[in-house]
């Protein structure tokens, strides 16, 4: 895991007539506590406004490890014409006689040098002629020691090796910088600590036993990983009787045709259709006056007939009664009319032998009642709720539907005849 | 072990998993509750779970609720658009949006129908996690 440690500069610069711990504001942005990792500013001046003046400020070895790196900007002074140099210097032993090293980086001209010098070794970025008075120039310097070598980056790019010294982890300890004729602002000290290998950073993402929230993290392990919850999904299946509160409403049936452009409404004069347990449902309804919905028609996989209530309230309620898909659209035209029968048949309903009783219902507006070895028939108002599989009571007497057959017509937009056979098979 | 060809939890924590949140369901001094809002909130029905609310199956570790009773009069009427499953001191656990249907759907409260009429019956007939 890397851990990346800064100690930000922002806007500081080192003014003239100021020291620099007192002209360079700074902020610990992984540790505010006084400790070894905060920055300690001493010597003299570190640039100046109105002339060249120069100055040092000594900074403690950020952490031990191998990555280093000195972000900053470097404006020029009014009063220099063109040049200017940044130098930092290595305090540390186990750096005696170092050879010296010299690199260019791009248009900048940027030397880094370092001169020999007994346990002392000093390098100099020389930012002429990039820096031009009142210019700006942006410097990231970067240092790794691998525990053999010290390689320099300028921007990303190596520009030179020194040789390390074995068994010194960490070969630059506090290092000084030295600014001459410069003015140092937005300096960013950037340390990082690598703990074994160099990681390989990956975003894992795993999601809670509750819920999908997800981590992310710098893991030395590549990829992306998410999973859903421990918990899995949730379900429910309710059920709601609304006929206790609907009173006498009057209801109507409307028609839909599912298609891909969505639902379509479309008029209905008649449907009819047998729902039943462990057999097939056959769905049967009659569009009249089809010329306007030739094209719906074609384009429709299903069509559903729905129950419609206005409520007193003045709410509408709508309860789906039967669903069939399209497998047959027979158009018959005559002097004076067009209609449409649609039909199809879908999958019936399971057979439950002792049904919940929730789905009890008693069978209202009774026409007749037929029993013999089939068993029972019920001829009915249509039940909103019914279904076969369901119990119903006639008179008091209960079965278990296992058909329903709905027998409909639909006269000026209300219900003509309506009502339902529902039986069992025993 | 055989490549899976999904995530896959062992029963021990998916155990674990449901059964901690059927205790927290529980962590009310009272029954545990679930209930039917519409789209604006507007409490429509109240069904109170059992105490515990449910059970966790050891093989499978699904959590299966067990329904105390239903609401027998619901309390207004309105379009249902989700259901909350609460702590008896009404802290949500759980949310869960609702459609029309017939059966069961996979991270859906299903009912028979979405308009609720005041005074009627509201029930859940099945409620399960995982």
């Amino acid at each position: 895991m890397a851990v990346i440690l800064h100690e930000d500069f922002e806007t500081a610069g080192l003014l003239a007539g100021q020291s620099p711990g007192a002209g360079m504001t700074w902020t610990n942005t992984f540790d505010s506590a006084a400790d070894s990792e905060d920055v300690v500013v001493a010597g003299g001046r570190i640039g100046g406004a109105s002339g060249i003046e120069a100055g040092v400020a000594t900074f403690p070895a950020p952490v031990a490890g191998p990555g280093f790196v000195l972000t900053c900007v470097v404006r020029g002074l009014p009063s220099i014409p063109s040049d200017g140099e940044i130098s930092f210097r290595i305090c540390e032993a186990g750096w005696s006689n170092a050879a010296s090293v010299s690199f260019s980086f791009g248009s900048w001209g940027v030397q880094v040098y370092a001169s020999t010098g007994g346990g002392v070794n000093e390098y100099s970025i020389d930012l002429s002629p990039s820096v031009y008075p009142s210019s700006t120039v942006d410097v990231e310097l970067k240092w790794v020691y691998d525990g053999a070598y010290v390689r320099f980056y300028v921007d990303g790019v190596e520009t030179g090796v020194l040789p390390g010294v074995s068994g010194v982890a960490d070969p630059f300890g506090a290092f000084s910088l030295f600014v001459n004729g410069l003015w140092l602002y937005d300096l960013l000290l950037e340390t990082s600590e690598a703990v074994g290998p160099e990681p390989v950073e990956g975003i894992c993402s795993a999601p809670s036993m509750l819920d999908a929230a997800g981590a992310v993290g710098s893991v030395p392990v590549a990829g992306v990983c998410s999973v859903p919850s421990m918990l899995g999904t949730a379900s429910a299946v309710g059920f709601h009787d609304f006929t206790v509160g609907l009173g006498d409403v009057v209801t109507r049936y409307v028609l839909d045709l599912v298609t891909p452009a969505g639902l379509v409404r479309v008029p209905m004069s008649s449907w009819q259709a047998t729902l039943q347990t462990g057999r097939s449902n056959y769905v049967q309804a009659v569009v009249p006056a089809v010329g306007d919905w030739v094209d719906s028609i074609n384009a429709a996989t299903e069509f559903v007939v729905s129950r419609v209530a206005v409520l007193p309230g003045g709410g509408l309620l709508e309860y789906e009664m039967v669903r069939g898909p399209v497998e047959q659209a027979s158009f018959s035209r005559g002097p004076s009319r067009f209609t449409c029968t649609l039909s199809g048949y879908s999958t019936g309903f399971a057979v439950d032998e002792d049904p919940p009783a929730v789905y009890d219902r008693e069978l209202a507006g009774v026409r007749s009642i037929s029993s013999g070895t089939g068993g029972m028939r019920v001829r009915s108002s249509i039940d909103w709720l019914l279904r076969p599989g369901h119990r119903a009571f006639a008179d008091g007497s209960p079965f278990v539907v296992a058909y329903i057959n709905y027998y409909v017509a639909v006269q000026d937009g209300g219900s003509g005849d309506a009502y339902m056979d529902a039986g069992e098979r025993n | 072990m055989a490549v899976p060809t999904g995530v896959e939890f062992d029963a021990a924590s998916k155990v674990a998993a449901h059964t901690a949140f059927r205790d927290l369901i529980d962590s009310g001094s009272g029954a545990g509750l679930i209930r039917v809002r519409d789209a604006a909130d507007v409490l429509l029905a109240t069904i109170t779970l059992s105490d515990p609310c449910g059970s966790v199956n050891g093989t499978t570790g699904v959590l299966t609720f067990s329904i105390a009773a239903r609401d027998d009069s619901a309390d207004a009427s309105g379009t249902i658009a989700y259901v909350q499953f609460c702590d008896s001191t009404g802290v949500v656990r759980l949310a869960m949006p609702a459609q029309a249907g017939a059966t069961a759907v996979s991270g859906k409260a299903v009912f028979n129908t979405l308009s609720v009429i005041a005074g009627g019956p509201v029930e859940m007939l099945s409620a399960t996690v995982g």
